[in-house]
C-alpha cells in the first residue's frame, strides 16, 4: 500500500463542493424548521388569545342571572354579574340578618353594585345599591341562630344589612334569597400594548378597563339572542330584559412573523346561555 | 494507523464526524423546539379540559346531593364523578318552621391531573336548597285515586279524628284532624262502616286535582335506583332505635301480612293487598290498592294510594282501620324528607 500524506487540489476541490452544497441544504431545512416552529408558536398564540377571550367572557355570563344584561353591543357588553348568594335568616326593623359564604370578608365589597332579587321563579329584579349604603357591620350571627341557623364556627358567615328595604322596594322576606351582584364589562377594541391588532379587555365595577387577550381579530365581538330567538348584533330598551344567550365570536389574529407573508388566524364562535349553571 | 512503510496516515473522518455532529445538533434544536410548542400547547388544552371537568363534576356533585337527598340531612358527601371529586357541604341557615329548612350548599369539583398530583383543577359552585320534611300532606286517613271508595261492614273504618295523643308527640291530638276519607268520585260508608272526620270525606274533581293536592315526587320515589333504607324486605325492628321510622320500599305488588307490619314510610309501587294482622303507624304510600273482603288492617297514620293511575273501584267490606295520626305521619314524613332548590341561585363562585 502505497502511503499518502495528503488530498490532492482536486479532492480539496470536490470535498469543499460538496461540503458546501450539504451544509446549505442542512441550513436551509434549519431555517425552515425555525420558521415553521415560530409559525406553530405563533399558531398557539392566537388560539390562547381565542381560547382566553371565550373563557374570560363565558364565565361570567354562564353565572349571570336572567335580565342581567344592561348594554349589548357588537363590540361591548356589561352585565351584572353575581359575587356572592346572601340567605336571608332574620329580620328586625331595619335590619336583615343574612349568611354570606365565607363572610362579608371574603367578598370584593367595594365591587357591590346592587342587589338582585327573585320575584318569580326565573324572574329576577335588579336594585342599585353601594355596598356602603347596605352595610351594617357584624353581629348577625345572634338572631340567624335564634331562627335555627347553624352558626357554630362560622359566625362570621352571618351579617347585618340595614336599610335594605329602601333599596329593593320593600324588606325582603325571612328565607329568601337575594345575590348581591358586581357591573362586568367586556369591549373588543385596539390593542394599547399591539396597536396592529385588537384586544379584549374586561373591567370590573367600572374600574379601569384592563387589556386580556391581546391578539385578536377586528371581527371578533358579541351577539344576542333574545328568547331563544334570532341573534342580535345589538339589543336596547326593553329587549335587554329577554336576553337569554350571548354569542362570543372570538378571533385571534396576529400579523406575519418578519419574513412571512401570511397573518395567522383561528378562533370560533361559542354560545353561552345565560345562568346555565342552574 | 501505520501504513506498511511505518509512516502514519492521516485521518480521513474528521470532517465527516463535524458534519455529522452538526446535523445531529440542527435535527435536536429542531425536534426540541417542536416537543415544546406541542408539550405547552397540550399542557394548556389539558389545563383547560380540566377546569371544564372540575366544573361539571362540582355541578354534578350539587345535583346528586340535592336530587338523592331523601330522610335527615348529610353535613358533608362525597361523590367520585368521572375523572374527579365532588364534596358537597350543607349548613342550615334558617329553620322556617319545624319542617322547612334552609340549607347553603356549597359543592367544589376537582380533577387531579396524575403528573400534577398537588395542583389539581378545582370549581366551585354553590346554591341554596329547602330541606322538606313534609312532603306528605295531613289531609284524611285515607287517600285513593279511585272513582269509587266505599266502607261496609263494622271492621271498616275511616277516621279522620287524630288519634294521637300529647303523650305521642307535643302536637298530638290538638288538631281539628282530617277527612276521614277522600277519593275522586264517590265515597261512602254502608252497612255499618265509619267515616268520621273533619269533613268526614272529601272527592276530588279529578285524577290530576286529587294527584297534585298531594304533590308527592312518586315517580322519583317509585323509581328502583331511588335509594331508600329498606327495599324489598321489612326491616329487622329488634335492631333499629324505637323512635326510628324508617323507609321501606317494596317494588311491584305487595301482599302485606303480618310479617310486614312496622313503622315509618312505606313505598309499595305496584298494588298493596293488606291482610288480617297487618298494623302500619306512619305512611303508606302505593300505585294501587284492591278491594278487601273480611281482611282487616290496621293503620295508624296515612294511606294514599292510587298513586300510578285511576285506581279501580275499592270496596273495604270489612276491610280495615284507618285511622290518622298526626304524630306518626309526622315521623313518617321525616324519612321522606327532600331538598329543592331554590331556582336559579346555583351559582359558579371560583
Amino acid at each position: 500500500m502505497r502511503a499518502r500524506s495528503g488530498f490532492t487540489l482536486v479532492e480539496t476541490l470536490v470535498a469543499l463542493t460538496i461540503s458546501s452544497i450539504l451544509v446549505v441544504l442542512v441550513g436551509s431545512v434549519f431555517l425552515v424548521q425555525n420558521r415553521y416552529s415560530a409559525l406553530q408558536m405563533r399558531r398557539v398564540q392566537v388560539q390562547d388569545n381565542a381560547r382566553s377571550a371565550t373563557e374570560l367572557v363565558a364565565r361570567e355570563v354562564r353565572s349571570s342571572l336572567n335580565g342581567s344584561v344592561t348594554v349589548a353591543e357588537p363590540d361591548r357588553l356589561v352585565l351584572r354579574s353575581p359575587m356572592v348568594l346572601v340567605g336571608v335568616c332574620a329580620v328586625l326593623g331595619p335590619n336583615t340578618f343574612v349568611h354570606i359564604e365565607g363572610g362579608a370578608d371574603g367578598v370584593d365589597v367595594n365591587e357591590v353594585r346592587g342587589v338582585a332579587v327573585r320575584t318569580a321563579p326565573g324572574v329576577w329584579s335588579f336594585h342599585a345599591a353601594r355596598w356602603s349604603q347596605i352595610n351594617g357591620a357584624m353581629g348577625g350571627a345572634a338572631p340567624c341562630a335564634g331562627n335555627g341557623a347553624d352558626t357554630l364556627g362560622a359566625s362570621r358567615e352571618y351579617h347585618r344589612l340595614t336599610s335594605l328595604g329602601t333599596y329593593i322596594g320593600s324588606s325582603p322576606a325571612v328565607g329568601d334569597v337575594l345575590v348581591l351582584y358586581r357591573e362586568t364589562e367586556f369591549r373588543f377594541r385596539q390593542s394599547t400594548l399591539e396597536p396592529a391588532v385588537t384586544a379584549l379587555y374586561r373591567g370590573m365595577a367600572g374600574d379601569t378597563l384592563v387589556e386580556f387577550a391581546t391578539g385578536m381579530d377586528a371581527g371578533s365581538g358579541f351577539s344576542y339572542r333574545i328568547s331563544g330567538g334570532a341573534y342580535n348584533a345589538s339589543v336596547t330598551g326593553a329587549s335587554l330584559a329577554r336576553i337569554d344567550a350571548v354569542r362570543v365570536t372570538a378571533r385571534g389574529w396576529l400579523p406575519p412573523e418578519t419574513g412571512g407573508q401570511d397573518p395567522v388566524r383561528s378562533g370560533w364562535d361559542v354560545t353561552i346561555p345565560l345562568g346555565n349553571v342552574r | 494507523m501505520s501504513g506498511a512503510s511505518g509512516r502514519p496516515v492521516e485521518g480521513r473522518g474528521g470532517f465527516a464526524l463535524a458534519l455529522v455532529v452538526f446535523l445531529l445538533f440542527a435535527i435536536s434544536v429542531a425536534g426540541a423546539v417542536g416537543y415544546q410548542v406541542v408539550n405547552a400547547e397540550r399542557e394548556l388544552a389539558t389545563q383547560n379540559r380540566d377546569a371544564h371537568q372540575a366544573l361539571a363534576v362540582a355541578r354534578g356533585g350539587m345535583e346528586r346531593f340535592v336530587g338523592e337527598q331523601v330522610g335527615a340531612m348529610a353535613d358533608t358527601q362525597s361523590y367520585f364523578i368521572g375523572r374527579g371529586l365532588a364534596t358537597v357541604t350543607a349548613r342550615k341557615v334558617l329553620e322556617s318552621d319545624s319542617v322547612n329548612h334552609l340549607y347553603f350548599l356549597r359543592s367544589e369539583g376537582t380533577v387531579t391531573d396524575p403528573r400534577f398530583p398537588d395542583s389539581p383543577a378545582s370549581r366551585v359552585v354553590t346554591t341554596y336548597a329547602w330541606h322538606r320534611m313534609a312532603p306528605v300532606p295531613h289531609k284524611a286517613a285515607i287517600m285513593v285515586a279511585t272513582p269509587s271508595l266505599q266502607f261496609m261492614g263494622g271492621l271498616s273504618r275511616a277516621w279522620g279524628g287524630d288519634v294521637a295523643s300529647p303523650a305521642d308527640c307535643p302536637t298530638g291530638g290538638l288538631g281539628p284532624g282530617v277527612a276521614g276519607a277522600i277519593g275522586v268520585g264517590m265515597v261512602a260508608a254502608r252497612n255499618g262502616g265509619t267515616l268520621q272526620g273533619n269533613p268526614p270525606s272529601r272527592t276530588y274533581g279529578s285524577y290530576q286535582a286529587m294527584y297534585d293536592s298531594v304533590g308527592l315526587r312518586w315517580d322519583i320515589l317509585s323509581d328502583p335506583r331511588f335509594p331508600v333504607e329498606f327495599d324489598g324486605t321489612p326491616p329487622v325492628w329488634s335492631s333499629l332505635p324505637a323512635d326510628s321510622f324508617p323507609l321501606v320500599r317494596f317494588i311491584g305488588d305487595l301482599t302485606a301480612t303480618s310479617a310486614w307490619s312496622g313503622r315509618g314510610a312505606l313505598i309499595v309501587t305496584g298494588t298493596i293487598f293488606m291482610e288480617t294482622g297487618f298494623t302500619w303507624e306512619g305512611i303508606i304510600l302505593a300505585g294501587r290498592m284492591r278491594d278487601r273482603n273480611g281482611q282487616v288492617p290496621s293503620v295508624a297514620g296515612t294511606v294514599v294510594a292510587g298513586l300510578n293511575s285511576v285506581n279501580p273501584g275499592v270496596i273495604l267490606n270489612n276491610g280495615g282501620s284507618f285511622a290518622y295520626h298526626s304524630c306518626n305521619v309526622r315521623k313518617a314524613n321525616k324519612a321522606l324528607a327532600y331538598l329543592e332548590m331554590v331556582e336559579g341561585t346555583m351559582v359558579e363562585v371560583r
